[in-house]
């Protein structure tokens, strides 16, 4: 019943807030922030530590000639997610208060729906419900960077839809392959995942769905070559939207690729797994490089999405406890710190009306607070020891270290370009002298300062104490490392280094890359 | 002649004495409101009617045709279609013309032509069903004769309606002088024991029955008619065109090839299968480069009749039921979206281009968000009828085993969202400055009543599409 | 070959011939005339293959009624502008590659499955027998033939109706 109330109430909040704009102007945005405060609260109920595999779950018959079931379920994974879901959502909230200012009620109806729809995302355990929520998920973000967007907005929403739904319809036809498969197989047509896990298939057939998925995932990452709609994108957006994309939105392809891709199809995966990490550090590097050369500041911070989002990418293919357990912290980590980039970029533009780095300099003498905060997020960014993102970064690092070493040194130059990246920004920005001459800029006021402490708190806590998360999702990884390796084996060949130095790294627990 | 005919055939005979009334009401006293509520009444009484004898076992009326649960099943959804686009056309033909009456006793006449071919089960009935409709339509399309587009259209529909009628008909003669019989059960069993050894009369025969059906389906390459008279043709006729013209040829899809094997019948599979093809690429394609809506919608639904043959074409259990819930799906959707165009078009010409939809959800929100939910079920994206459809045939497709066309439908589909958002970030613009917008007044409750119901339908197949699966699997037993 | 075989290829000689012949006039009403020996010929072969009914039918409605009909509209309108052919010479090409190719087809129906081919038996039917047969066995398609005579009726009076008011005729007249 939790689960439905944690979807349910960002829905009703979002149609209240939309029919209450005509009541009051101010209505909709309490509305909205009330919904996701009382989605939070009734969230941290899911956070208590796992008994069976799954924490709750709903399973009633939803169109029974397809066999298809309204199937919600939460395990300690996907609690962490819709923690961070409903957390980001009320930021994404607090922080629109007052930057829209046209259609509010159809905004935050627009931003609840979406929440609504990532909820769903990390929780349906149905393939069908799946597709269902990640298209739904779609088409208020469209509008909300579509109509509140900046000044190239329309090509900008268009190219996210186009990209999102390319990759949507060829999962959709991976995943009703896949039941047809399995239907075949065993006679019961269904699209549950538990049902459809372990679903034996000749190995080409089982390329082509894996593809099918991946690229749907890989286009929401975003994985290298299918990246290009992510800075436009989060470029136009609406701080909010923006928020949302990087924070939440780019997870779920994450979370598919780890709950879905490998599960599903464990023995295409292996056999991807080289050119996925292949693919996840030309991102790295790639991400990295084109963050460097903007002058943009959001289109900066939304290539640095890139390269972090390779780290993730990395970690899952490389598939051992230890880079699955970086992988899921940095998913949380970059959702809070690119996200508090986010919203100061959108708290420059509402002071400067320009987010062109050529134009600041010198802010930190006006702002000194916003200042401070920009530096700490720059600095998790580039991953400093005592924030999350290097917990993160660097149990990914140590667990593909073994798996392929040329790459995680690669991967490590990520690193490297992250520093140079994130100090420039506060170099840039707030450092130096001032390039334009500009009227008096007010430093943080209460509501940004208290978002924004919110995310100091967040991101300080897992960077020195992410026992927590630790302790949920473990089970969950070894759960889905078992049953990634109780397929048969096949020997891997890791085509892009002698194998003879994946081997003497020796293998480590839950290796999967390891010829067995 | 015995009474269980009449019975079986109660809606048709309705539907007549409908016909009958609204002339015998014109002739005695013009009224617009007088002859709506007669059709109305008349088209209620034979959705009835439908309700009433559509569970009967099936009977055979005359060699002609065959009332079974699939003939009433397309017959309520035509009727329902036909009732639709009457109300519609109530405040679209109040100032558009003069004198109207005729509009809804010719849509009446059309109607029961529509229903003769979803019953049809002899080639007679094909002919003499497809002959009432093409005629009745033509003078539909050229209703408004003030403007000449609307002229044109019906001249346009006229001759090539004409030629594809000569093709069908030379067609049915080839198949006549190789069966030896006009029925439908007959030339089937023919073309299922043939085998690849088809006569050459028989293929002949089959190939010009495909350009009969596929000219009303708009099939590539028998596509060249749709958007000149989509466009010109007044918004009422269109949606008439679009939903009703169109349900009853995938009734007679059904009838003439459902039952033939496909495996064992390459030819025919690998005509349909090429149409399909085309018309999902060229459909989609087309629409890319168009400025107006109607052609827009126009250059969709030939690819949507190309997604339609993707379902027919998998040839398994679920292909017939996935074919009759996309078409059903597909009306409900077609009649929203004009049923919006209807009610903003002006006295003196349609609502066609961009401008007159830009800024739409500021003026009119209801009616931006009605038009949205349309054009996302058109492109196929969830909650709403369209996705069920979509889903629905590509699943009966993959069971199928035709992985090629599945990937045509999922890569034009794709694309073809890149045109509905067209339509869609138009409306969401801000309106164009000393824009003549059209009145609110006329938003009328008719067509306000229309909307209401097919967003509500197309919401509800949407999310529990259950009870219409349920429906359909027992009709297509 | 049998009287029976020569009389059909000489009805088919001259449906052909006279077809042609109206297709490719300058003058309509010449046209037309042709026209009207095309049909004769049709219902001679009609009558020929055992069905006089259809025959007289040939007769009595299309080169009696219709073609007369015709006639009477030609002379009505100014023929003498009309010195231009009736079809452009650049129609002609398609036309004559689409009769090639039916003729091609024809050919292959014809000679192409020799193996099966049986002639029909010559069926002769009366018109009595020809009334009780349709109003028998197909009174439904009789019932639904006479609505599409209804609604040719209605269509062709709602649109050749004068004027509804003065702007639509001021709408028809424009070019």
């Amino acid at each position: 019943m939790i689960l439905i109330w944690l979807i349910a109430i960002p829905v009703a909040g979002g149609l209240a807030a939309w029919l209450l704009d005509k009541w009051a102007p101010g209505a909709p945005r309490w509305t909205a922030l009330v919904a996701m405060l009382l989605n939070l609260l009734i969230g941290l109920r899911l956070l208590a530590p796992a008994e069976g595999p799954w924490l709750v779950a709903i399973d009633v018959p939803w169109i029974d000639a397809f066999g298809i079931r309204f199937h919600l379920a939460i395990d300690g994974l996907s609690a962490v997610l819709i923690t961070l879901t409903n957390g980001l959502g009320m930021i994404a909230v607090a922080c629109s208060w007052h930057e829209i200012d046209r259609r509010r009620g159809f905004f935050f109806f627009n931003l609840l729906w979406v929440l609504a729809g990532i909820i769903g995302v990390f929780s349906a355990l149905d393939l069908f419900l799946f597709y269902f929520f990640w298209e739904l998920m779609m088409v208020p973000m469209f509008f909300l960077i579509a109509i509140w967007g900046h000044e190239n907005r329309i090509y900008a929403a268009v190219k996210f839809f186009l990209f999102t739904q390319i990759g949507g319809l060829l999962m959709l036809a991976a995943i009703i392959g896949l039941y047809i498969v399995h239907g075949r197989a065993t006679g019961i047509y269904t699209f549950d995942y538990n049902a459809l896990l372990g679903t034996a298939m000749a190995p080409p057939t089982a390329m082509w769905l894996m593809l099918g998925f991946l690229i749907a995932f890989a286009v929401k990452l975003p994985a290298f070559p299918v990246h290009s709609w992510l800075p436009d994108a989060h470029t136009e957006a609406p701080t909010a939207g923006s928020v949302i994309l990087a924070g939440l939105l780019l997870k779920t392809g994450a979370y598919g690729l780890l709950r879905f891709v490998i599960p599903l199809f464990p023995e295409a995966a292996r056999t991807f797994a080289p050119f996925g990490m292949l693919l996840a550090v030309i991102a790295i590097l790639y991400g990295a490089l084109l963050a460097f050369s903007q002058t943009d500041l959001k289109r900066l911070v939304a290539y640095t999405s890139i390269s972090h989002m390779g780290f993730v990418m990395l970690a899952i293919f490389a598939w051992n406890e230890l880079a699955l357990q970086g992988a899921v912290i940095q998913i949380v980590c970059h959702g809070i710190s690119t996200g508090a980039l986010f919203i100061i970029v959108g708290m420059l533009q509402e002071r400067l009306h320009t987010r062109d780095l050529r134009r600041m300099g010198g802010l930190w003498d006006q702002m000194p607070r916003m200042g401070g905060m920009a530096l700490l997020f720059a600095l998790a960014s580039l991953g400093l020891p005592g924030l999350g993102n290097f917990v993160g970064e660097f149990l990914i690092l140590i667990g593909v270290y073994p798996v392929h070493r040329t790459l995680t040194i690669l991967a490590a130059l990520g690193l490297v370009a992250a520093s140079i990246y994130s100090l420039w920004i506060v170099q840039q920005a707030f450092h130096g002298r001032a390039r334009e001459t500009r009227h008096r800029l007010t430093d943080l006021t209460g509501r940004e300062g208290t978002i924004l402490g919110a995310l100091v708190l967040a991101i300080v806590w897992l960077g020195l104490y992410p026992q927590p998360v630790f302790t949920l999702t473990r089970p969950v990884l070894d759960r889905m490392l078992q049953t990634a390796r109780s397929a048969p084996a096949t020997p891997l060949k890791i085509t892009l280094a002698p194998a003879a130095t994946a081997r003497a790294a020796g293998p480590v627990e839950g290796d999967w890359h390891a010829d067995r | 002649m015995q009474t269980a005919d009449f019975t079986a055939l109660t809606p048709l005979l309705l539907l007549a004495a409908a016909i009958a009334a609204v002339m015998l009401q014109i002739a005695l006293k013009r009224s617009h409101i007088l002859t709506i509520v007669l059709t109305l009444a008349g088209l209620i009484a034979a959705m009835l009617g439908v309700l009433a004898v559509g569970d009967m076992p099936a009977r055979q009326v005359t060699p002609l045709v065959t009332m079974d649960r699939l003939a009433f099943f397309f017959i309520g959804l035509i009727l329902t279609a036909t009732a639709a686009t009457a109300l519609l056309g109530c405040r679209y033909w109040e100032h558009a013309v003069g004198q109207c009456e005729e509009y809804y006793l010719l849509l009446l006449v059309a109607a029961l032509g529509a229903c003769v071919l979803a019953a049809a089960h002899h080639f007679a009935a094909f002919f003499i069903g497809l002959e009432i409709l093409s005629i009745s339509l033509f003078t539909l399309m050229a209703f408004a004769r003030r403007r000449m587009a609307s002229v044109e259209a019906g001249l346009k529909y006229l001759v090539l309606a004409g030629i594809s009628s000569a093709f069908l008909l030379f067609g049915i003669a080839l198949i006549y002088a190789d069966v030896g019989s006009l029925a439908f059960p007959i030339w089937t069993a023919r073309l299922q024991a043939a085998g690849e050894t088809v006569s050459p009369l028989l293929l002949i025969g089959m190939g010009m029955t495909v350009i009969g059906v596929g000219f009303k389906l708009a099939l590539v390459p028998f596509h060249m008619w749709t958007a000149d008279i989509y466009q010109g043709a007044p918004a009422p006729t269109t949606a008439f065109v679009a939903t009703v013209s169109k349900s009853a040829m995938v009734a007679l899809l059904l009838r003439l090839f459902a039952p033939v094997d496909f495996t064992a019948e390459p030819a025919l599979f690998w005509t349909l299968a090429i149409l399909a093809f085309a018309s999902m690429i060229v459909g989609n394609i087309l629409a890319l480069r168009q400025d107006s809506v109607k052609r827009i919608l126009a250059y969709s639904s030939i690819a949507h009749m190309g997604y339609l043959l993707v379902a027919f074409l998998s040839g398994g259990p679920a292909a017939i039921a996935a074919t009759v819930f996309y078409i059903t799906a597909y009306t409900i959707t077609v009649l929203g979206a004009f049923g919006v165009v209807t009610v903003l078009s002006r006295t003196d010409a349609d609502a066609d281009s961009m401008s007159d939809f830009q800024g739409l959800f500021f003026s009119h929100p209801w009616l931006a968000g009605v038009f949205m939910a349309m054009l996302l079920s058109l492109a196929g994206i969830p909650l709403t009828a369209g996705f069920i459809g979509k889903f629905y045939a590509i699943t009966a497709g993959a069971q199928g085993g035709i992985w090629w066309l599945i990937i045509t439908l999922v890569l034009t589909s794709a694309a073809s969202l890149f045109y509905y958002l067209r339509i869609v970030v138009a409306m969401f613009s801000p309106p164009l400055e000393n824009k003549t917008q059209p009145p609110a007044a006329g938003i009328s409750y008719s067509g306000g009543l229309v909307l209401t119901v097919m967003t509500v339908l197309l919401i509800w197949v949407g999310s529990a599409p259950g009870p219409l699966i349920d429906l359909i699997g027992r009709i297509t037993q | 070959m049998t009287l029976y075989s020569l009389l059909f290829y000489l009805l088919a000689i001259i449906i052909l011939a006279s077809t042609v012949m109206a297709v490719t006039r300058r003058n309509l009403v010449h046209a037309i005339i042709y026209l009207v020996v095309s049909f004769f010929g049709s219902a001679m072969l009609f009558y020929l293959l055992g069905a006089p009914f259809l025959a007289a039918i040939e007769v009595i409605i299309y080169a009696g009624a219709i073609m007369i009909l015709f006639l009477f509209i030609v002379m009505m309108i100014d023929v003498d502008r009309h010195k231009e052919r009736l079809f452009p010479i650049r129609q002609c090409l398609p036309a004559i590659i689409f009769g090639l190719v039916y003729a091609a087809v024809g050919l292959m129906v014809t000679f192409g499955h020799s193996g099966s081919k049986a002639s029909m038996p010559i069926a002769v039917a009366t018109p009595n027998a020809f009334g009780r047969f349709v109003f028998e066995h197909h009174w439904l398609a009789v019932e639904i033939v006479s609505l599409l005579l209804l609604v040719a009726l209605i269509g062709a009076l709602y649109l050749g109706r004068l004027k509804i008011e003065k702007s639509a005729a001021a709408g028809k007249e424009t070019p």
